[in-house]
């Protein structure tokens, strides 16, 4: 039976995405109930949450306002220069969101707190939101928006009864994703001066390494992501929206925005020039500033070196390690499959921070030999983007039917022949965008890279970070500036495969 | 003034002209088919009448409102216009009770009961009212997509390939509802097709479009037995088309001479038969070899599709008079019923039913 040795190998792998969970669960049960409840119910604990709160109520709202405006502009509309825009909207993603934060207090040094902290993470984060939101505008049958004017509505109505409520789907999405980055980023907040449970999981490993104040903030921590997700799960709901019935849509007819299209250009032009235009005027004006003496070239490389061979290795592991899960999801869907897969999942939406905290615990407690090793780094880079190399399998897995693989059987091929002569080659394509965004999230992670890097192991993101805080923006702009090449095509990919998922 | 007047209207799309220069006009109660190939912009048509483009030029009137002149219109959600298209369109958020509701006042106190109302009038099952349109059959949608287009009690009814992603079976049962529901509503309709058979089922007023002209417009029967042109002729249905000779009544062809109304016209046309015209009589080869008259035509089956129903004979007319072709004419397509169905080299008598239509 083949089935029980992949079987196998998907449960290794959810055995392995449930480490942090279980590590959560057993410090605190470790720590015991008195101290835990001294430790969570404080007042520390309280401003912590409020802050939360408030980042998510204001960031997620904003950003869908945004990023709808945005995806109806760009692909409903005469707007000039659309596909532009639409690359403009996209491109954001490709700085990371703390150098997007560096950009920001580099122009505006009085930025701080939460109104500081809601602006730049709108600015870093509602592409999240402007990718589906976008793609599903193209996917919605631009009938029903004839159909809803033909029952008397108009233009305005038509879109908040129409259209709109067929965005759900990618807004529910979208807002999760952005929700679960702001539970999870660190530097981008450190920067700005305002705390959330990252910074303040990370300030207390640092003060005091290993303590249970560090692991019950990161307890709390999972409870509001579990929260974000059953959030998300309600208001979403178990509806189908997909498109009923058949038959090709007839393409989409473009609204003409007549004397609205300059009041209309504003929006994505000032959306670009805040999210874009000052991350590259700011990294210009350091990197003039610093002149060639910033160009520490040894250093750089070592960096960029380090940065590249770290972002391969997790990615091809991340990759690797989903194979087993990816078939069986495709070829051989049940039950326990599913559960599997909700491990493969949950994973991804914990922060870099508790991932690291608990593989600090375990290895220093269980397997001390692997502490602060490549090896251990690669494992948390591997569980955090679990679920990014796995849709992306998946998918392509998806595109290559079983009856080729079946066809391929009866011309000869042993059934493992089959799979590897013509699912994992017609795979490839995919596996290997995959891979690319996999490591695309590597270049950029900075919360669990600076907990277990080895010492001495500099990435592009920690050598950056080292140089801010020290307040050498000048010297760190070369590094921000490697990163941002390094992610561009990654991005550009990005936007190009949330293309071909509509087929176009 | 009849109730829909399209005066000259024409829209392009960058070079080419979708519908160019249109003139139709469509009678208040009526049921009218706008049938064509597929890029024939039968479909363009229909979207300038319900108002979801803009004409370039030309006119359309509705009951004497004027809803287009030129690039100025009446948008689409002030048209007393309904509209339901190729696969329903249901809104996949809505019930379907909130779709059927949806054109309908939010606060008007008898919605309820309207959309209870409206179900029976399409025949659904009231069972069906909380479902959501992805529980429904393809048939079911289109009924609760009509019923949605009716509850406004719109002037127009606009029908854009409403059956075509249905089943066969379906398809034909659908129809019957649809025209019969308008038909009690009293709601004029216009049917955009590229199935002629069904264009000239449902409507009693048919116009036919090519590359973006109306080619020609009347009933059905008018269409199907007296088309303009050759390719209209072929389009409508099965044609045989030959040359033929014409005289004082009559026609010369490869049938022999038939009767005809030639209106005093001399000289060489084509002319076109429906196969259906056409009847076998199987008959002894002697006969058929001895009394080649030129009033009588013989053949030959020279292949048969059994097809039940319908069945395709190939003929080979025996023609040794030669009034057209010289040498052997090549094989006549007939239709003809599985009863007393000829076998292949059987000799057959083929006999002509009706006129042959001859071309201008």
């Amino acid at each position: 039976m083949p089935f029980l040795s992949v079987f196998g190998l998907a449960g290794i792998v959810a055995a392995f995405s449930l480490l942090p969970l279980g590590f959560v669960i057993w410090v605190t049960v470790q720590t015991g109930w008195d101290t835990v409840i001294a430790l969570v119910f404080r007042g520390r604990v309280g401003e912590l949450l409020i802050n939360t709160v408030l980042l998510e109520v204001w960031t997620i709202p904003l950003s869908i306002i945004l990023a709808v405006s945005l995806a109806w502009l760009t692909e409903r509309t005469d707007l000039p220069g659309a596909r532009l825009w639409a690359w403009l909207a996209v491109a954001p993603l490709a700085v990371p969101a703390f150098v997007h934060s560096y950009a920001w207090i580099s122009i505006a040094p009085s930025l701080h707190g939460l109104s500081g902290g809601v602006l730049v993470s709108v600015l870093a984060y509602f592409p999240f939101l402007y990718l589906p939101v976008a793609a599903q505008m193209r996917r919605v049958d631009p009938a029903m928006e004839d159909v809803g004017a033909s029952l008397g509505l108009g233009p305005w109505r038509v879109f908040f009864r129409v259209l709109l409520p067929q965005l759900r789907f990618a807004i529910c999405g979208g807002s999760l994703l952005i929700g679960l980055h702001l539970l999870a980023e660190y530097g981008l907040f450190v920067m700005i001066r305002f705390d959330t449970f990252a910074t303040a999981i990370v300030d207390q490993f640092q003060s005091t390494f290993n303590g249970p104040a560090a692991n019950m903030l990161a307890g709390v921590l999972v409870l509001c992501c579990a929260g974000l997700l059953g959030l998300e799960v309600l208001i979403r709901g178990n509806e189908r929206y997909a498109r009923v019935g058949s038959g090709s849509a007839r393409p989409i007819t473009k609204h003409r925005l007549g004397w609205f299209t300059l009041p209309c250009l504003l929006i994505p032009l000032i959306t670009s020039a805040l999210a874009l235009g000052v991350p590259f005027v700011t990294l210009t004006r350091w990197l003039i500033a610093g002149g060639t003496a910033v160009w520490n070239l040894d250093a750089i490389s070592t960096a960029f070196s380090t940065t590249l061979f770290l972002a391969v290795a997790g990615a091809l592991l991340a990759t690797v390690a989903v194979i087993p899960m990816a078939w069986l999801s495709v070829r051989a869907p049940g039950r326990v499959q599913r559960v599997l897969e909700a491990c493969h999942y949950y994973v991804g939406s914990l922060p870099g921070v508790v991932v690291a905290l608990a593989l600090v615990t375990i290895t220093v407690r269980v397997v001390l030999p692997l502490y602060q090793t490549a090896a251990t780094l690669l494992l948390a880079y591997a569980l955090l983007f679990l679920p990014r190399a796995l849709v992306g399998l998946r998918a392509s897995i998806a595109q290559a039917p079983v009856e080729l693989e079946r066809a391929a059987m009866a011309l000869g091929r042993t059934p493992a022949q089959a799979v590897m002569q013509i699912t994992m080659r017609l795979a490839t394509p995919g596996a290997a965008a995959s891979i690319a965004l996999v490591a695309l999230g590597i270049t950029n992670e900075l919360t669990a890279t600076l907990m277990l890097a080895p010492n001495g192991t500099r990435t592009l993101a920690t050598e950056f970070w080292a140089l801010t805080s020290e307040i050498d923006y000048a010297a760190a702009a070369p590094y921000a500036l490697m990163m941002v090449v390094l992610s561009l095509p990654l991005t550009l990919l990005l936007h190009a495969q949330s293309k071909r998922i509509v087929g176009r | 003034m009849s109730f829909l007047d399209i005066q000259g209207v024409t829209k392009r799309y960058g070079v080419t002209t979708a519908v160019d220069d249109v003139t139709l006009s469509i009678e208040a109660g009526s049921r009218t088919a706008i049938v064509g190939p597929s890029g024939s912009g039968k479909t363009t048509l229909l979207r300038l009448i319900g108002g979801f483009e803009a004409p370039d030029d030309g006119r359309i009137t509705l009951n004497s409102e004027i809803l287009a002149e030129g690039l100025s219109i009446v948008p689409a959600h002030r048209r007393s216009v309904g509209f339901v298209t190729q696969d329903g369109s249901l809104f996949p958020h809505l019930t379907v009770a909130a779709n059927i509701g949806f054109g309908l006042d939010k606060r008007s106190p008898d919605r309820d009961r309207r959309v209870l109302e409206l179900m029976d009038m399409v025949e659904l099952d009231r069972v069906m009212l909380h479902r959501r349109p992805h529980q429904l059959s393809g048939g079911q949608q289109q009924r609760v997509s009509l019923a949605r287009a009716l509850a406004r009690q719109p002037q127009l009814m606009l029908l854009d390939e409403p059956f075509s992603a249905l089943d066969t079976g379906l398809r034909e049962s659908m129809r019957k509802v649809v025209a019969e529901v308008l038909k009690r509503a009293g709601i004029t309709t216009i049917l955009v097709t590229h199935d002629q058979a069904e264009a000239l089922s449902f409507a009693d007023h048919v116009a036919v479009m090519r590359q973006g002209k109306l080619v020609q417009a009347g009933p059905p029967r008018t269409l199907y037995l007296n088309p303009t042109d050759p390719t209209t002729a072929s389009f409508l249905g099965d044609a045989i088309l030959l040359p033929a000779e014409l005289g004082d009544g009559w026609v010369d062809c490869a049938f022999g001479r038939l009767a005809a109304k030639t209106n005093k016209r001399l000289g060489s046309a084509q002319i076109m038969l429906r196969p259906e015209q056409l009847r076998l009589v199987t008959v002894p080869e002697n006969e058929a070899v001895k009394t080649l008259e030129n009033t009588v035509r013989y053949g030959k089956v020279v292949d048969i599709e059994f097809g039940g129903a319908v069945c395709t004979l190939m003929v080979a007319i025996l023609d040794n008079q030669s009034v057209f072709n010289g040498g052997t004419p090549a094989p006549v397509q007939i239709k003809c019923s599985a009863v007393n169905l000829p076998s292949i080299d059987d000799h057959v008598r083929i006999e002509v039913l009706g006129e042959p239509h001859i071309f201008a």
